[in-house]
């Protein structure tokens, strides 16, 4: 029975370390469809809620809820490529939105691409310790990019929220943030006619990624893993990988 | 002629989406040498997270088997899981 074993996942998820890696989907002997209904069945013991991606797939309304990660630099117009995510390059130790992120391995990079985890608990003890202005920092209010959205230029947020525990819910400690909304990345550069980030924010976003370096874990990533990850408790990261024509 | 210019709004620091190690140490050094920095945590936020959810790459690898091997009837669920789904999908078609 495979269903008690997914929701023990989703307790190691949200109760235990935070991530967990399913191994073993046959995807060699499956269509690219079937791939997506098994991935989608799977994951659904684990988090039964799913997050919106995107609000648009080709041009039409449509309530995307699967992205497919994939270089695009070498097919796709360079200029319209504003996320990491679709590059070989590196991407840096950040967050997604939503709660529980997962991902699954179609098919392996020819060389490099190794994914990073780090837990963002163990980061804010480090900060709480030696830099608490830091902490007072990332819970203050931060002017995030909106690229060039002519309703909300900017939003403004923090990026580290405490919530004490109650009655019902445990102590919860949320740090969300992304680089790239605060430094912008290569054919997307932070607008210009918004507020500038602080020099405490800039220090503070580094703290953040040096911090989790030193206390990340590397994860081999094979075909047919599912990797499931807190993301309200770690950040994850890709090192930059080299790809061949047959891999993709 | 080309003009140098520093790409986002005017103040910007420079900082880019690439964490940069040795300007990272220089700014620590200018704020902590030039600015007053609060020593204290902003009000009721804990000195120290202690939970599962707190954990150290370096000794992880030792205390946790993260990985979970699907095994062959469990993968044999799986197929019966999709060849169910896949034909309630067309008899939902069929009645609309």
């Amino acid at each position: 029975m495979l269903h008690p074993v997914l929701r023990a996942i989703s307790g190691e998820l949200h109760q235990g370390r935070g991530f967990k890696v399913l191994r073993g989907l046959p995807v060699t002997s499956h269509s690219r469809e079937d791939n997506v209904i098994i991935y989608a069945g799977v994951s659904s013991h684990v988090a039964p809620v799913r997050g919106r991606q995107d609000h648009q797939y080709e041009g039409k309304s449509a309530d995307v809820v699967l992205n497919h990660i994939k270089d695009l630099s070498t097919t796709a117009d360079a200029h319209r490529i504003g996320a990491p995510a679709y590059t070989t390059d590196k991407q840096v130790f950040h967050t997604d939105s939503g709660h529980i992120v997962s991902l699954f391995a179609l098919d392996v990079a020819a060389e490099g691409g190794q994914s990073k985890l780090a837990s963002s608990w163990r980061v804010y003890n480090e900060l709480a310790a030696t830099r608490p202005d830091l902490v007072r920092t990332l819970a203050e209010p931060w002017v995030v990019d909106g690229f060039g959205n002519p309703n909300k230029p900017y939003t403004k947020r923090p990026l580290l929220y405490y919530l004490p525990e109650t009655g019902t819910a445990p102590e919860r400690l949320i740090i969300q943030y992304a680089r790239r909304v605060f430094t912008g990345f290569q054919a997307l550069p932070r607008s210009a006619d918004i507020p500038p980030i602080t020099e405490a924010q800039a220090e503070a976003l580094d703290a953040l990624h040096f911090n989790a370096e030193r206390f990340a874990v590397g994860l081999d990533f094979r075909q047919g893993d599912v990797q499931y990850v807190n993301n309200l408790s770690i950040f994850h990261a890709r090192d930059g990988f080299k790809d061949t024509q047959e891999k993709q | 002629m080309a003009a140098v210019r520093i790409a986002g709004p005017p103040g910007q620091p420079d900082i880019g989406y690439t964490p940069d190690l040795d300007k990272y140490l220089a700014r620590v050094k200018r704020r902590k040498e030039y600015e007053k920095l609060d020593t204290s945590l902003p009000p009721g936020f804990p000195a120290s997270l202690d939970s599962d959810l707190v954990w150290d790459g370096a000794e992880i690898q030792e205390k946790y088997n993260w990985t979970y091997e699907l095994d062959a009837e469990e993968l044999e669920d799986i197929e019966n899981a999709l060849r169910h789904f896949k034909c309630e999908c067309s008899f939902r078609q069929s009645r609309i």
